[in-house]
């Protein structure tokens, strides 16, 4: 039987986080996973730099920061003018209220991924968005990702993500395995 | 940003009146192929790396509550004010974060309660710090006596004065 990953080597990501211990673990967790080049940054206006200057496929960042944010930093990158407005972000963050994922994902954010960091799920919102980009859309003030992957109004169709189905069943909150009961 | 010549409206259920589509970009797709290697394994070495640094996140979690304890200082001198609201947050914020991923997921509950409790407020009034340093000081337990998983006997204690406080916020 044959064993298929994707083999992650030739990709470069941009970590963002302000908390050093949370850039040590997802940076170990990449490079179990086979990244080889991480770049770090510490909040979105140092990060902003950084992408002048580096060639970076995929930014995994925080939402809190200083003295530039996690929504402000995917604000810039997808406005009118950005060198990278299609660049895929993933944010990791300790927000795990419904409303917190829909308004970074109603900035552009591309994959939203709860804070405890779980290597099956980074990997997973990695594949998919390797495997399966979205097209971008243009709609009034909005630029990013489409977003009628996740609820389109009227859509009929099957939830094919767990995460989808999860959260509908746990209703508010998503991603909460710490929950104790 | 793609040029107009990208745009493309022609896909299935790109039909919304005004909006613009650009298509999706497969370049990472052929940067990143598939290989023969084990993800179950993969997955289980990594979550091996984050358990082998337990010992680091313990001297870690214990900074970060001495920097709770300076922040809750910092609230009960300023009178409960907006900054020092959110400087206690942005401290239980991060440590909420990271509980669970090294087996303390009661550091991950109670400090989740702690941000949900300050996420309510401008300002604390007297009795409202002491809620928040009674957080800070179930945490505090919880590294002090190891209490990883549920905690035992310690952490339903734990869990029952949580229960307490939040009947009494209620």
């Amino acid at each position: 039987m044959k064993y298929m990953m994707l083999d992650l080597s030739a990709m470069r990501f941009l970590l963002v986080d302000d908390n050093p211990n949370m850039r040590m673990i997802v940076r170990q967790v990449l490079r179990t996973l086979g990244v080889r080049m991480i770049e770090e940054s510490t909040n979105g206006a140092d990060a902003l730099e950084v992408l002048k200057v580096s060639a970076v496929d995929i930014i995994i960042t925080d939402w809190m920061m200083q003295p530039m944010d996690g929504l402000e930093f995917t604000q810039q990158l997808r406005a009118t003018g950005s060198p990278t407005p299609m660049i895929p972000i993933i944010m990791l963050s300790g927000f795990t209220e419904m409303k917190r994922i829909n308004e970074a994902r109603d900035i552009g954010v591309t994959e939203f991924l709860a804070k405890p960091i779980s290597p099956k799920k980074l990997y997973d919102r990695i594949a998919e968005i390797i495997t399966n980009p979205r097209q971008f859309v243009r709609a009034g003030d909005f630029f990013g990702p489409d977003r009628r992957r996740h609820d389109v109004e009227g859509y009929s169709g099957p939830q094919r993500r767990d995460d989808d189905i999860k959260a509908k069943s746990e209703g508010e909150e998503r991603d909460d395995e710490w929950v104790l009961n | 940003m793609p040029s107009d010549d990208e745009l493309k409206n022609e896909d299935k259920g790109n039909n919304s009146p005004g909006a613009q589509f650009y298509p999706a970009s497969n370049v990472l797709k052929a940067k990143a192929p598939p290989i023969e290697k084990n993800l179950k394994k993969v997955i289980i070495e990594a979550t091996d790396v984050i358990e082998a640094m337990t010992d680091d996140y313990i001297e870690w979690a214990k900074g970060d509550i001495n920097r709770l304890k300076e922040a809750v200082s910092k609230l009960k001198a300023d009178s409960g004010s907006k900054m020092a609201i959110d400087g206690v947050y942005a401290i239980a914020h991060d440590m909420k974060g990271q509980g669970s991923s090294f087996g303390y997921p009661l550091i991950t509950y109670v400090l989740d309660n702690l941000c949900k409790f300050l996420g309510n407020f401008d300002k604390l009034e007297k009795e409202d710090v002491d809620i928040v340093l009674l957080h800070v000081e179930f945490v505090d337990v919880i590294i002090a006596n190891n209490l990883t998983g549920k905690g035992g006997e310690m952490g339903a204690a734990v869990l029952k004065g949580m229960q307490e406080i939040l009947a009494k916020k209620v």
